[in-house]
């Protein structure tokens, strides 16, 4: 560990784990983020809860093997999801050619012109809803960037997709939920 | 009001919308799981095991020549052996350095990759 690091931080946490082999620090890093990743295990595993902890333990079971070769120059978070990612793809529960594949053609979703303020709990149901009509690839990326607070690049790197189309993806999937959210427009924040 | 035609605040308001839905999961023993499930071989770092391969091999390499070659004539022995060396030789050490330059890139292409 280096002078000054936070002990309890995820960089303290992987220095103790890594020199000293203390399985309590990589206890708290399961801890910690362990609510996040079974979150994406679920959605990746399509909401199969007993899939996704499976998947989200082996997820967890690599990061111990892997976490020596972790340098510290990605956030560990985004680390752990492309980790995530790489093993949900490496069991074959996802084709990641298919996330490369743009449909062109894609249609546009009309505007909802209902005049109707909508209340909070609707908001989020409707969010949820417009969210679920994405593509997969669409949905993550977005979920990746706006909920989870990583940049574009970050989100190519967890996904393993090229800057571009991840760009693609997450513009599409705004305009997308642009049109389908438009009574938002009614409503306080 | 907000105006989701503008670029910006639509981000904002779904990205505060998003985060505000993220379901927090509980443990619920998972964490129990994992422990029981992790390897009993304690991580080790890569490059430290590879620095330490490539220095047995050296120590065995040097240890072999010092065998062959007596130590008095050395330099002498070396000069002749190097000079009175088959092209073939040549071209087997040649390979030789290829296949470990190809190997130690394979390595570092996959350290970077990886995991």
């Amino acid at each position: 560990m280096s002078p000054g690091q936070d002990p309890l931080s995820d960089a303290g946490l992987i220095a103790r784990v890594i020199t000293q082999r203390d399985p309590h620090a990589f206890r708290q890093l399961v801890l910690r983020h362990q609510s996040a990743v079974r979150r994406w295990a679920r959605r990746l595993s399509r909401g199969n809860e007993a899939a996704a902890d499976d998947l989200a333990q082996d997820v967890f079971i690599r990061v111990y093997r892997a976490l020596p070769t972790y340098r510290g120059e990605a956030r560990f978070s985004t680390w752990l999801y492309r980790i995530t990612f790489n093993t949900a793809v490496s069991q074959k529960r996802l084709a990641r050619e298919q996330w490369q594949m743009v449909n062109l053609e894609e249609a546009e979703p009309e505007l909802d012109h209902s005049e109707q303020p909508l209340q909070a709990t609707e908001v989020r149901r409707d969010l949820e809803a417009a969210m679920a009509a994405l593509s997969d690839p669409q949905q993550w990326a977005l979920r990746l960037n706006l909920e989870e607070g990583l940049s574009h690049q970050e989100v190519a790197e967890v996904m393993g997709l090229p800057l571009g189309t991840v760009k693609t993806h997450i513009l599409r999937g705004k305009r997308a939920l642009q049109a389908r959210l438009s009574p938002w427009q009614e409503t306080q924040p | 009001m907000t105006s989701l035609s503008d670029d910006r605040e639509l981000e904002h308001r779904l990205a505060r919308e998003l985060q505000q839905a993220a379901e927090y999961i509980d443990d619920d023993g998972f964490t129990d799981q994992v422990m029981l499930q992790l390897p009993t071989e304690p991580a080790r770092r890569p490059r430290a095991l590879w620095l330490w391969s490539l220095l047995m091999i050296a120590l065995l390499a040097g240890a072999g020549a010092w065998l062959i070659i007596p130590v008095q004539p050395l330099t002498t022995h070396l000069t002749v052996v190097l000079m009175e060396m088959p092209l073939l030789a040549w071209l087997q050490i040649g390979l030789g350095l290829s296949v470990l330059a190809v190997t130690g890139t394979g390595y570092w292409v996959w350290r970077e990759v990886a995991p």
